[in-house]
C-alpha cells in the first residue's frame, strides 16, 4: 500500500538523520540521550507500521499513518534544537546552575545525587525564551532555548524561570487540578454575560445548561483553553519572579517590552503581565522600577470574530480570579525546592565584588548574582570612575557575571562529599 | 484484573495521548478480528484511561467542568458510532460507561479464554473514532502564529 510505504520510509529518513545527528560533538551527555531517546521512538513506531499486514483494517491503518505524520511534526524541531544545542554560541556557564535549579524545582522531593532531570540549552532562531517541555518519550528533559543574538548574555537567564515554569506546571499537573476551578469561572462569566451570549450564539438552551448542554460546552470549552493556557502563562512568570526577584522585571522587560501589538489568546496582554507582576513585587516588598509598566504598550486586540472576542474576554475574566491561587503555586515551587530566596543584603555584597571586577565568593543563590548585574547594568556611573571605555562595559559586565556562575559551580563541586 | 469502573477523577486529558492509547487499542481489536495474535495491554490502558475520566452519573460535577476537552472527544466518537451527536454531557457519560464495560468483558473473556461476545468491529470503530477525534482536537504546528513572511502550509 502506497501509503504505508510513505509512512515507512519517511520514518526510516527520520531515523537516518537522527543518527547522523548522533556524530556531532556534544557538550554534555544530555543532548546525546535525547538523541537516542527520540531515535528509540521512531524505531518502535516503525516496528508498529511494520507488523500492520495488508489486511488490517484500513481505518486502522490510516490511523497509524496519521500518528506518524503528527510525530514528523512534532519531533523534528526538537532534533534540530539538539542539534542547536552544540553550537559554541550558548554561554555554557549558564548550564550547570541552571540544571540544578531545574532539578531542584521539578524533583523537590528527590535527594540530590538520585535527581534525573536532564537539561539541554539552545540558542534558537525564535525571537523569544522558550522551552518544549510535555514531550512524550521525552519524560525528564527540559529544553530551553534562548534567543540566539541573546544566547551569550547572562543578564536574560532569569528568563529560564519562566521556562522552567512550563515544566513545573507539567509536573506537578496543574492543569488537571485547575481545569475545574477554570471551567466553573468559565461557565460564571458567561452566565454573567448571557444576555450578550444570546446575541452572539443564539443558543437553544437555557443558561443553567451550560454545564449540560453539549452544543454549549463545544462553545464554552474554547475559552477554558484559552484561560487554561494564560493560567500557564502567569504561572510561569510568577515562578521566574519567585526564583529570580527583580532581575526577572529586568529581563522580562528588556527583552519583551513594549508589545508586539496585539497578543496571542493563549497569553495574557504584555500589560496585564507586568501589572500582575509589578503588583506582586509590592506585596512582597521587593524593590522594582516606579516606571515598569509605562514601559509596556497596550495589546490591541487580534483579529477575531465577535463570537471569539466574547470568549476571549471571559477567558481574561475567568483566569484574573485565579491570580493568587497562581502566585501561591509559584511561591510553594520555590519553598519546595528548597531554594533560598534573594537578599538585599546578599545582593550587595556581590555588588561590592563586581564594583572591584572579581567574582563574587560563597554566593547563596543565581537571583543574587543577577540581580546585583542588573542593578550594576542599569546603573550609568558604574565603573565609571575606571578606564573602561563606557562602550565595552555591558560586555564586560556579562564576562563578569558567567565568571561568577562558574565560581558558584567550583565551590558546589568542591563542596560535594568525596567518593 | 478488575474490570475497570467509571469513578470520579478530575485528570485533565492530553489529547495526544489519548488519540494514542486508543489507536492501539484499535490495533489490537484489528488483530482479534482477523485472528492474529495479540496482547490486549492497550485496549486496557484505554479502558482504564477512559474510566478515570468519566464521573459515575448523579454524582460530581459533570465531566464538562473536568474536562470539557475529554467530554467534546468522546462525544464526538459515540456520535460516530451511533449515528447522531449526544446532546446532553449525562448522554456521553452513559454511552461512554457502557464502552467500558463491553471493554472489561472482551478482556475478561480473553483472559479466561472464553467466547467474544461483544461485536469487536463495532468496538473497533468506537477505539478509532476516539483517536481520530482526540487527534483533531491536539495542538497543531498551523496554530502557532505565523510568520509574516512565511507560509507553514504545504
Amino acid at each position: 500500500m502506497r501509503l504505508l510505504a510513505y509512512t515507512t520510509q519517511r520514518l526510516e529518513a527520520f531515523i537516518a538523520e537522527i543518527e547522523h545527528l548522533g556524530d556531532s560533538d556534544f557538550p554534555y551527555a544530555h543532548s546525546r540521550e535525547a538523541l537516542n531517546e527520540l531515535r528509540q521512538l521512531f524505531e518502535t513506531k516503525l516496528a508498529d507500521l511494520r507488523a500492520l499486514s495488508p489486511a488490517t483494517d484500513l481505518g486502522v491503518v490510516k490511523q497509524h499513518c496519521t500518528e506518524a505524520l503528527g510525530l514528523f511534526f512534532d519531533f523534528l524541531p526538537l532534533i534540530g534544537f539538539v542539534l542547536r544545542s552544540t553550537n559554541v554560541r550558548n554561554a555554557f556557564e549558564m548550564f550547570r546552575p541552571l540544571l540544578h535549579m531545574a532539578q531542584q524545582v521539578v524533583e523537590p522531593n528527590i535527594p540530590p545525587a538520585d535527581r534525573t532531570t536532564r537539561l539541554l540549552l539552545s540558542s534558537e532562531w525564535d525571537y523569544s525564551p522558550l522551552t518544549f517541555y510535555r514531550i512524550p518519550h521525552l519524560t525528564g528533559f527540559v529544553f530551553l532555548g534562548f534567543p540566539a543574538p541573546e544566547s551569550g548574555n547572562p543578564l536574560l537567564l532569569p528568563l529560564a524561570g519562566h521556562e522552567l515554569g512550563h515544566t513545573v506546571w507539567t509536573t506537578k499537573d496543574f492543569e488537571t487540578a485547575l481545569t475545574p476551578i477554570i471551567s466553573q469561572s468559565v461557565v460564571d462569566v458567561v452566565t454573567a454575560r448571557w444576555a450578550q451570549y444570546e446575541i452572539l450564539f443564539s443558543p437553544t438552551y437555557a443558561k443553567e445548561d451550560l454545564q449540560t448542554n453539549m452544543e454549549a460546552v463545544t462553545i464554552w470549552q474554547i475559552a477554558v483553553t484559552w484561560a487554561i493556557s494564560q493560567a500557564e502563562e502567569t504561572f510561569c512568570d510568577f515562578l521566574g519572579f519567585a526564583l529570580f526577584g527583580e532581575s526577572f522585571l529586568h529581563a522580562f522587560s528588556y527583552l519583551l517590552a513594549p508589545t508586539l501589538g496585539s497578543r496571542p489568546v493563549g497569553y495574557p496582554a504584555l500589560r496585564t503581565r507586568a501589572e500582575r507582576l509589578i503588583a506582586w513585587a509590592d506585596q512582597k516588598g521587593v524593590a522594582r522600577p516606579t516606571d515598569y509598566v509605562d514601559l509596556f504598550g497596550v495589546d490591541l486586540t487580534p483579529t477575531l470574530t465577535p463570537p471569539q472576542l466574547f470568549l476571549l474576554g471571559v477567558a481574561d475574566e475567568a483566569v484574573s480570579r485565579i491570580v493568587v491561587e497562581l502566585q501561591r503555586r509559584a511561591e510553594s515551587a520555590v519553598t519546595d525546592a528548597g531554594i533560598p530566596s534573594a537578599s538585599d543584603g546578599e545582593k550587595g555584597r556581590v555588588l561590592q565584588r563586581f564594583k572591584l571586577m572579581v567574582p563574587a565568593e560563597r554566593c547563596v543563590t543565581v537571583a543574587d548574582i543577577l540581580n546585583a548585574a542588573w542593578s550594576a547594568y542599569l546603573d550609568e556611573a558604574f565603573w565609571s570612575e575606571s578606564s573602561i571605555p563606557e562602550g565595552r562595559r555591558a560586555k564586560i559586565l556579562k564576562d563578569l557575571v558567567l565568571k561568577n556562575l562558574e565560581v558558584m559551580e567550583i565551590e558546589r563541586i568542591q563542596a560535594l562529599p568525596a567518593n | 484484573m478488575a474490570a475497570p469502573t467509571a469513578q470520579h477523577v478530575s485528570q485533565s486529558v492530553r489529547t495526544r495521548d489519548l488519540a494514542s492509547v486508543a489507536l492501539k487499542a484499535a490495533t489490537e481489536l484489528d488483530n482479534l478480528i482477523r485472528h492474529q495474535h495479540t496482547t490486549l495491554d492497550g485496549l486496557r490502558d484505554f479502558a482504564e484511561q477512559l474510566s478515570s475520566r468519566v464521573v459515575r452519573a448523579g454524582g460530581a460535577a459533570p465531566a464538562s467542568l473536568l474536562d470539557p476537552t475529554t467530554t467534546i472527544v468522546l462525544g464526538r466518537a459515540v456520535g460516530d458510532a451511533s449515528g447522531s451527536l449526544p446532546q446532553q454531557v449525562n448522554d456521553v457519560t452513559v454511552a461512554t460507561e457502557k464502552w467500558i464495560v463491553q471493554m472489561s468483558e472482551l478482556i475478561k473473556a480473553v483472559e479466561q479464554a472464553e467466547d467474544i461476545h461483544p461485536p469487536l468491529a463495532n468496538l473497533r470503530s468506537f477505539c478509532l473514532a476516539v483517536s481520530i477525534h482526540a487527534t483533531a482536537m491536539s495542538p497543531k504546528p498551523f496554530d502557532r502564529p505565523d510568520h509574516p513572511f512565511r507560509r507553514l502550509r504545504a
